[in-house]
């Protein structure tokens, strides 16, 4: 079901003493935004930035001449998240397409991050001179201290935050999941993202960043593989897949086969010419040119056959697409083996106790090929248990919600003048205590 | 503005209350703004990783390393299991039918093909 942002403005700014730290879930694919101690985030929209051209339609000389005092059109406005495409033509979006803060999971452009704070501020309600709250942000593992430093910058400066403290997303669901019994203190936390895919160990409670592994594929590539197979399939449709589309085609209809060899097979026996015979799925309906012969129906149709477990297939072997990296399943047996001590019982909790949490973990299926895949580098007999997350999508941000609303959280935060104090070497050195 | 703009609140507004200092007076129009911001590989060289000691865990160092399983071989145009490779397009197919269809292709979608297994031939 394809994820709808909420972006309503919320008119409750003022009731929240400036004791209530805001929480912000800043991820690559979305961005939400809301309180402390509340359940869900007031503000969701897509981590995107659009810079069109206001342009002028033919129509509308009367507003023309009014420009000319108002100074409106054809000057360049920013646009954040994804909006109808009904109102955006009145922009003229060819200049520029959307653009993230993002280089692979690391914040790198600040000024759109500007904007796109920006937008979420303004639409939980801020209306004072500066934001007076503390603030809970997430960032990727291990990000590199110039993103980290020139983010703190940014909400200090720009803002007035008074304190900053930063999380990993996904440590924060993993503590949300154990304390409502879904896992357990030692685990294992796997985290399909967008861009990236970490496996963490949890040693007690405190993720163990030494036997951390990050491979750079995620939902986004996924997408991509899914947009490029069925514009090389139907080339005359080429100009309708928009990503958009293709993730909508993507949450509906992927899923993860147990063995891809067992559903191939499955293809081939049902058909034995091998064309690929699944549901048809009816595309939107488009308004071409027929080019030489009238466009029947099935012109409209695209078959989504093996795509289906073919694309979310990239996610446990990259070298589908070239990256020469472990996949999921693999990226556990490498994330204990990392581990820098050796114990054979810590390593068996850890197997028991694996969650999935993150946005591309959502296929059916994953569950059970993760546990074959794990079953498979593990030693034999150990016990393995993979569960899924309460809600993958959101959980990071319950997390970091539930943590930042406890009593001991200042304590982990830092403060403008500790951060012009004491300087780069210890920001580089900031640990984030997750037990409290 | 036309009103439906202007009522769906599309656009962000120039001036906002909460900032110390507006995105106009840090970014005055007609200054390349874009070109200053480090891309993700200058910010890992910045960091002098090898000032470090190397088992500190860091953005570099925790990436997973090559698989080691025997990579999957499918066919590139039907995504079925593929234990043959054309030596002219050094694509991968399944059977002659698939075969047929690769020797008709034309040589743009040979390289789109290829393209999406990183194995096109770049020429820079």
């Amino acid at each position: 079901m394809p994820f709808i942002s909420q972006i309503q403005r919320q008119s409750d700014y003022a009731y929240f003493p400036s004791e209530t730290p805001i929480v912000i879930d800043n991820g690559a694919s979305y961005f939400r935004i809301g309180w402390a101690g509340e359940n869900d985030p007031r503000v969701i929209f897509r981590n995107i930035v659009q810079r069109p051209r206001h342009k002028a339609t033919a129509v509308i000389w009367v507003a023309l001449i009014c420009s000319l005092f108002s100074g409106h059109i054809g000057e360049t406005v920013t646009i954040v998240g994804d909006h109808d495409p009904a109102l955006l033509r009145y922009f003229d979006c060819t200049r520029s397409g959307p653009r993230s803060a993002f280089d692979n999971n690391v914040v790198y452009q600040f000024e759109i991050m500007e904007y796109i704070l920006d937008f979420g501020f303004d639409r939980l309600g801020a209306n004072g001179s500066q934001i007076d709250h503390p603030v809970l942000i997430t960032e990727c593992v291990c990000n590199p201290v110039h993103s980290r430093s020139k983010m703190s910058e940014l909400l200090f400066e720009t803002y007035g935050v008074p304190s900053v403290a930063f999380g990993v997303d996904a440590a924060f669901s993993y503590k949300y999941n154990q304390r409502h019994g879904i896992c357990y203190e030692d685990g294992l936390a796997i985290c399909p993202g967008f861009n990236t895919t970490h496996v963490i160990p949890f040693i007690a409670g405190e993720p163990v960043y030494k036997g951390c592994t990050r491979t750079n594929i995620g939902g986004y590539h996924v997408t991509d593989y899914l947009k490029q197979l069925l514009s090389l399939k139907y080339p005359h449709h080429m100009a309708r897949f928009t990503w958009e589309k293709v993730e909508d085609l993507k949450m509906e209809h992927c899923y993860i086969a147990p063995t891809y060899a067992s559903e191939t097979r499955l293809f081939q026996e049902i058909d034995p010419t091998f064309v690929p015979k699944s549901e048809a799925e009816a595309s939107q309906q488009g308004s071409e040119v027929p080019k030489s012969r009238p466009l029947t129906q099935e012109d409209f149709k695209i078959v989504l056959g093996i795509e289906r477990f073919r694309c979310p297939e990239v996610l446990f072997n990259p070298n589908l697409v070239g990256i020469g990296q472990a996949g999921v399943d693999e990226m556990a047996g490498v994330s204990i083996r990392r581990l820098p001590e050796k114990d054979e019982e810590l390593e068996k909790r850890l197997t028991s106790s694996i969650l999935m949490t993150g946005g591309s973990c959502l296929y059916p299926g994953m569950c059970e090929r993760l546990e074959a895949g794990i079953r498979m580098i593990r030693p034999c007999g150990t016990p393995i248990k993979v569960v899924r997350a309460l809600d993958p999508i959101l959980d990071a941000w319950r997390g970091a919600s539930a943590y930042a609303a406890a009593v001991q959280s200042p304590q982990q935060t830092f403060t403008r003048m500790d951060y012009f104090e004491k300087g780069e070497d210890w920001i580089r050195g900031y640990k984030f205590r997750y037990n409290l | 503005m036309e009103s439906e703009v202007v009522e769906a609140e599309l656009v962000l507004p120039t001036h906002l209350s909460f900032k110390k200092v507006q995105m106009y007076e840090k970014y005055p129009k007609g200054q390349s703004r874009g070109r200053h911001w480090k891309h993700l590989k200058q910010i890992l060289q910045a960091e002098n990783l090898q000032n470090y000691p190397p088992d500190e865990p860091n953005y570099v160092n925790i990436e997973s390393p090559p698989s080691m399983h025997p990579s999957m071989k499918i066919c590139d145009i039907t995504g079925l299991e593929a234990p043959y490779h054309d030596p002219r397009t050094n694509l991968r197919y399944a059977n002659t039918e698939v075969f047929k269809q690769i020797r008709a292709l034309p040589n743009e979608y040979v390289q789109r093909y290829l393209a999406l297994r990183n194995a096109a031939v770049v020429l820079k």
